[in-house]
């Protein structure tokens, strides 16, 4: 595996393995259409429907009584986290001239302790490979380092998820698999109910 | 073992004056119309009017780009990160014969090792495509313990890693070395978050992750490099850079 990492890095453009095109535009397409709104005003709008999407699952999650001790608590402090991630892509995207992504409609439906956590662990493994996957057609410094500042933290909880039910902590190897908008989406289903309003 | 501390940890704001002045040395290198916005509304109503969690953003925003280490190549900070991957991994490798671990702290261990393997062969093959000559292997030296001591020192050198690509990413010029950079900040992000996570440890400290300078990463590593490589050199303060 090491040698075809090594022997990839002939073409600089095409590197490595697990890899999108950087700047690849069907990126940013759901649907046919530019849901989210062009360049960077595009990415700060997914990443606030998806930390409007995390903030409600946590909320939910955290409404049930399936966890205690320490479990419980770091799942207080993810959704801290996740409320404070919305709180800045909410001011970012209300500076942009592009519009504002809609408060989403979710559906939790949680049965069990295993079934919770289960879903957790996917939720959260969703949300590093999401920003992994923007992060290159981010144009401005700014809003790059913030998306990075937030990338890391999701991957440190999803770790610590892993870790919880007995999996790698990168599940995906030494370089961590970036999502497409679609494929991000797609992990979202039955839980994201509405489709993305950008007004 | 205790490291020096360089400085309070990421997540502490500047003060104010600090803040604007980073955001006025940026303003001649880079336009960044939707920070610099919500910078404004700060500027004009004061920047108790932004709410608390903007102006944290705000805070480490400004600090990615530390005058030192603008202006180093793609290649000079791949090579940089080799060090630290090097560091890493020999960390690991030493660390399965020489401490006793729990089964599920030693799982983890073989995986962070393999990774950070994976991770020397990725940049030093990335070094050679940009036609630069990959670092050497630096001698170090670890203080072997218990493994409460040994997941500590695991801890400072994951957090230092994923702060160090964090710090570099927005340097990069390469798109492609970029997106190559974040999926390795993640997968020490992760290593960080499962390692915190077996010590009992809070997994992170605030919603953002902290940035380090180049200095600020060789005070934290040095003592553990017997031979520290140039790059390493001309970080360290007393260099006068």
């Amino acid at each position: 595996m090491l040698a075809s990492v090594t022997a990839a890095c002939g073409q600089q453009d095409k590197v490595f393995p697990n890899t999108v095109a950087p700047g690849a535009e069907e990126n940013n397409q759901v649907g046919g259409g530019t849901v989210f709104g062009e360049g960077d005003v595009g990415v700060v709008n997914f990443a606030l429907l998806l930390e409007y999407f995390e903030a409600d699952f946590y909320d939910a999650l955290n409404k049930t009584d399936f966890f205690s001790g320490k479990i419980k608590d770091f799942l207080r402090t993810v959704e801290e986290n996740e409320r404070e991630h919305l709180e800045i892509l909410r001011e970012l995207s209300k500076q942009q001239a592009g519009g504002t992504v809609q408060k989403p409609e979710t559906k939790f439906n949680f049965t069990s302790r295993k079934q919770a956590l289960a879903i957790t662990v996917f939720v959260e493994n969703t949300g590093p490979g999401a920003y992994l996957g923007q992060a290159p057609r981010i144009q401005s410094a700014d809003v790059l380092a913030g998306a990075l500042a937030i990338h890391t933290i999701e991957a440190r909880q999803a770790a610590a998820l892993n870790m919880m039910v007995g999996r790698k902590a990168s599940p995906d190897g030494p370089m961590a698999r970036p999502f497409t908008i679609e494929e991000s989406l797609k992990r979202t289903e039955g839980m994201l109910i509405s489709t993305p309003v950008v007004k | 073992m205790r490291l020096p501390r360089a400085r309070p940890l990421p997540g502490e704001p500047p003060s104010a004056p600090a803040r604007l002045a980073g955001i006025e040395m940026h303003a001649t290198t880079r336009a960044d119309f939707i920070m610099r916005g919500v910078l404004a509304a700060g500027a004009a109503y004061g920047l108790g009017a932004v709410s608390p969690f903007v102006s944290r953003a705000l805070a480490q925003g400004t600090q990615y780009a530390p005058p030192e280490q603008a202006g180093k190549s793609d290649v000079e900070i791949l090579n940089f990160a080799l060090t630290l991957e090097y560091l890493e991994a020999e960390y690991y490798k030493r660390a399965l014969s020489a401490v006793s671990m729990r089964g599920e702290v030693r799982e983890l261990v073989k995986e962070i090792y393999d990774n950070e393997a994976a991770h020397i062969d990725f940049l030093t093959g990335a070094i050679k495509t940009f036609g630069g000559k990959p670092g050497r292997v630096p001698t170090v030296t670890f203080p072997f313990g218990s493994e409460s001591a040994f997941l500590e020192l695991a801890q400072t050198f994951e957090d230092t890693g994923t702060m160090a690509y964090n710090a570099a990413g927005p340097l990069l010029e390469s798109k492609a070395v970029l997106n190559n950079a974040g999926q390795i900040a993640q997968v020490e992000g992760r290593h960080a978050g499962a390692i915190r996570w077996l010590r009992g440890h809070n997994v992170t400290d605030g919603a953002l992750e902290g940035v380090l300078s180049f200095q600020e990463v060789v005070e934290r590593v040095d003592p553990f490099i017997v031979d520290s490589p140039r790059s390493f050199q001309e970080a360290k303060p007393e260099s006068g850079l």
